[in-house]
């Protein structure tokens, strides 16, 4: 069986977090939420987390310093001979550089991982970790009277020892079959991010998606086509911004009253933010589901559709996002 | 917050505004600032080129072209309208950026190097290295 861990997911937006938290759920993992690294340590405080995703960069105490914090705590119960709780911390971050990396080992996190979060590396988080928990129940079981004597405390969990295996290779038997049977079910289900434009719903795949933001100030860059809104500036990132209403050919942009967001997609080592009117939810739809397009855009834009999908009473455009980034209008001459 | 390491190396830009659009250009690229019909400028010698055209500004953006802008490129000048000069400003390396990559494709791409951060705004940074190929001049 796989061991329980706890997670604690630190993220300031919302929406992120819920996505972090349902690529966990399908993992089989509970995970509980703080938004800013006041939270964070507060949370780490009152429970043992096997785990903690930090966004590093968060409003008012940022993730290296509620790491700092934590690992400074940790060190003090070690100190008074309480037994140090023993929390793998992950950065969670949009920037790739060295630099950053360095920051965030230096101040005690185990590791960094790029966002967007990426099922594929949670579950190898999510595994070692268990087999972390695993290891340090056995470390107990040893310490306690009767038990032998264990060597160290293992450290946070990083460090995958020779004879780990990963969980649907723990055991094998009925629990694990089922497992692995309800684990190919969740691989067929698609994420999907869904919002509005024009009062119609689209939905991307999430895996595409970088982070959500809201549509901050926009600058005006020369001699670019209209549905190239400029440029944003995301805490010193430069990301282009498209009009998505604009490149599908929708002429008519109702105002919605909502605030407009950016999806800041990623491919092939380019950022470009797409605006959109709201971004609505998060939603996992099964691959099977997603139908042929019936819905219809001009001749030009035909390509851009995926395929839609009943979610509920709402019908969804699915958009084919490499048609759209390899299309003309992605690239300027 | 990221923290920065060690100070960065820092760069001088003259900055200036043609329609909407803040733009800078290296202080060793431009000569001087003019106010136009100020000054007597040899106009055989320095041939003005149009940085509306260069850049592509929509017929639509008003420009006042009120002040020059003398361009030395090597051993050749040129002179530039904009609408106003805004000054000097030093910046750290760290405040420049290049395009971002989808726009560095178009047609910008050839005259703007890099985005310089000034507080709140984003100045578009021109080279007019370019100009001495193209032979100078307007079109």
């Amino acid at each position: 069986m796989d061991a329980a861990i706890s997670v604690l997911v630190v993220e300031d937006n919302a929406l992120n977090r819920k996505v972090a938290v349902s690529l966990l759920e399908k993992l089989g993992v509970r995970a509980e939420t703080a938004r800013t690294g006041e939270e964070a340590v507060a949370a780490v405080k009152a429970k043992d987390f096997d785990l903690v995703l930090m966004d590093i960069e968060l409003p008012g105490m940022g993730g290296l310093a509620a790491t700092r914090e934590i690992r400074r705590w940790q060190a003090e119960k070690a100190a008074r001979g309480m037994r140090r709780g023993n929390i793998m911390i992950v950065a969670t971050t949009a920037h790739q550089g060295q630099d950053v990396r360095k920051q965030c080992l230096d101040v005690g996190m185990d590791e960094v991982v790029v966002k967007p979060l990426r099922a594929e590396d949670l579950q190898d988080l999510v595994s070692r970790r268990q087999s972390g928990a695993r290891e340090s129940s056995l470390a107990a079981a040893r310490d306690a009277p009767g038990g032998s004597r264990a060597e160290g405390d293992s450290s946070a969990g990083s460090e995958k020892s020779e004879g780990d295996e990963r969980p649907s290779q723990v055991s094998a038997g009925s629990d694990n079959s089922a497992l692995n049977t309800g684990r190919e079910a969740a691989m067929d289900l698609r994420q999907m991010v869904v919002f509005s434009l024009c009062n119609e719903k689209y939905a991307i795949d999430i895996n595409h998606l970088k982070r959500i933001v809201w549509a901050g100030a926009i600058t005006p860059v020369p001699g670019v086509p209209s549905h190239i809104l400029g440029i944003v500036n995301l805490r010193g990132d430069l990301v282009s911004v498209v009009d998505l209403g604009q490149l599908l050919g929708l002429k008519t942009r109702a105002p919605t009253g909502s605030k407009p967001s950016l999806l800041v997609t990623h491919n092939k080592g380019i950022d470009v933010g797409f605006l959109v009117d709201s971004v609505d939810d998060v939603i996992e739809l099964p691959s099977r589901s997603i139908d042929p397009p019936l819905i219809t855009l001009e001749r030009e834009y035909a390509g851009f559709l995926e395929g839609e999908a009943k979610f509920g009473e709402a019908l969804i455009a699915i958009l084919n996002y490499e048609r759209i980034m390899a299309s003309d209008k992605m690239r300027l001459k | 917050m990221i923290e920065t390491g060690a100070r960065m190396p820092q760069t001088t830009i003259v900055l200036f505004r043609i329609g909407g659009f803040l733009l800078g250009a290296a202080v060793d690229e431009v000569e001087q600032g003019l106010r136009s019909g100020g000054a007597a400028v040899d106009a055989a010698s320095c041939p003005p080129v149009d940085l509306r055209e260069l850049l592509g500004l929509a017929a639509s953006e008003q420009t006042r072209g009120r002040e020059l802008l003398l361009i030395r490129v090597g051993a050749q000048r040129f002179l530039a309208a904009v609408d106003s000069v805004e000054g000097l400003v030093t910046l750290d390396r760290s405040a420049l950026r290049p395009l971002p990559p989808l726009i560095a494709a178009g047609r910008i791409g050839r005259w703007v190097w890099g985005i310089a951060l000034v507080q709140a705004e984003m100045a578009f940074l021109v080279s007019f290295a370019g100009l001495a190929a193209r032979g100078g001049g307007e079109g």
